[in-house]
């Protein structure tokens, strides 16, 4: 009896687990696109509707932004205390699926990940860098070589105009829409997504440097990021 | 069969089977722990060689070029850069030439040779430097925590969530197979109550202060 009424309790706990999984997935699926810092909403929005799973107003919702994350008026938030050096939110719930397909334009492999790249107006990282202002809000695409990325959780990669000596770069925050594949650091890369200034915190541009080479201005000067929604790296 | 026994029998047998998986997530738990002290994943080797400076390494240059590259190093013409490459290629030993390079500020050039940045090497045309770094990935460890943080995703998370269940029910099974002194209204109780008060203790320290 008393075995028959263990067996019971243990078959009910797994089917409470797999309920509650369910919930939490349609919860992510339903919770719709996360208010991002955009300036102008003009531009079409990539689907974002994974995007942390947070609803308005849930307590994810209220947590602090993640590092180079920007708050609703488009300014960062304070220094977070509760994410990676790197600012790597989302991640958990990126996808890490990669497509293989050959690049037309070089005849190279090349690996895709996130949504396929649109026809978004194509942007020299010079141009963005120098007039951040002009396409905050705006969906892009850039194109450059990988000069460093996230090793750890893979949430961003940082492109750098192809020839370009200044050492100059644009970070490109993959998750939550994709994770960047490992290894992708000195290869080539394309990335469509929202163009984006945020406030980097102390904490985040200190490790940017030390770890990853990458300077990042000091607030009040913002940094131009992309939230991407895809990218090819070649 | 009482149900102690019942419990005794699970402990035993779920103790067995997730004993591996237990071990592989402790190494590993540890390992990403320390994320901002080191590269759980790879291990990186540098080694630093002088090759000499574009003016010394470049073929062909004429003796008015050569003098000007003296006076500026960085001063590498567009249309010089293939032959820097290759003569720094050729400088360190690699029998292919890179991937890709690009220079990371003026006194930095980037040249990667095989798949990714497994193998990079920094060129520093100032002082004809060069520093070769090679990375790869930890034995053992990086496969623990392919498991651990769930990379592979798919069919794993479900792995992953039976082995929680399992460890959620060895938890729970453990604390009723000794009794007596041993068991909850002794020492038992006692040490799961500090159990529970450690993480509580944590949390309005660290998180609700």
């Amino acid at each position: 009896m008393s075995a028959r009424f263990l067996h019971l309790v243990l078959a009910l706990s797994l089917l409470a687990g797999c309920e509650a999984r369910a919930r939490a997935g349609s919860s992510a699926t339903a919770a719709g696109p996360v208010e991002l810092a955009v300036a102008s909403a003009a531009a079409p929005q990539p689907d974002t509707s994974r995007d942390c799973g947070a609803q308005p107003g849930s307590d994810r919702d209220r947590a602090a932004p993640s590092c180079g994350q920007a708050t609703v008026d488009g300014r960062a938030a304070a220094e977070p205390a509760a994410c990676g050096a790197c600012g790597a939110d989302g991640v958990s719930l990126a996808s890490d699926r990669v497509e293989r397909d050959i690049d037309p334009a070089t005849g190279r492999e090349l690996e895709r990940v996130g949504a396929r790249l649109g026809d978004a107006p194509r942007v020299a990282l010079p141009e963005l860098l120098a007039r951040p202002e002009a396409f905050t809000g705006k969906t892009i695409r850039i194109e450059g070589d990988v000069a460093a990325m996230c090793h750890h959780r893979r949430a961003w990669f940082a492109l750098q105009q192809v020839g370009d000596r200044q050492g100059r770069t644009v970070r490109v925050i993959g998750a939550p829409a994709f994770l960047v594949p490992p290894g992708a650091v000195g290869r080539r890369a394309r990335a469509e997504g929202i163009v984006e200034l945020v406030d980097v915190p102390a904490r985040t541009r200190a490790h940017l440097a030390t770890e990853h080479g990458l300077e990042e201005p000091p607030p009040p000067e913002r940094v131009v990021v992309l939230r991407a929604a895809g990218a090819e790296f070649i | 069969m009482s149900v102690r026994r019942h419990l005794v029998a699970w402990h035993r047998d779920l103790g067995y089977l997730a004993c591996g998986l237990t071990v592989a997530y402790a190494v590993s738990g540890v390992a990403v722990n320390h994320e901002e002290h080191w590269d759980y994943n790879r291990a990186t080797r540098r080694e630093a060689r002088t090759i000499g400076a574009p003016a010394v390494i470049l073929p062909g240059l004429t003796e008015q070029r050569r003098r000007e590259l003296d006076a500026a190093p960085t001063a590498v013409a567009d249309a010089e850069l293939p032959a820097l490459i290759d003569a720094v290629t050729a400088r360190v030993g690699r029998p292919a030439p890179p991937h890709n390079a690009f220079f990371r500020g003026p006194d930095a050039m980037h040249l990667y040779y095989a798949s990714g940045d497994s193998d990079e090497v920094v060129y520093h045309p100032r002082s004809g430097r060069a520093e070769l770094i090679r990375r790869r990935d930890r034995w053992l460890l990086r496969d623990l925590n392919y498991l651990h943080l769930n990379e592979g995703r798919g069919l794993w998370t479900y792995v992953a969530d039976a082995y929680a269940v399992v460890l959620a029910t060895l938890a729970l099974t453990g604390i009723f197979i000794a009794r007596g002194r041993r068991g909850l209204r002794g020492r038992g109780g006692l040490l799961l109550a500090l159990g529970l008060v450690v993480p509580l203790v944590a949390l309005l320290v660290l998180r609700h202060r």
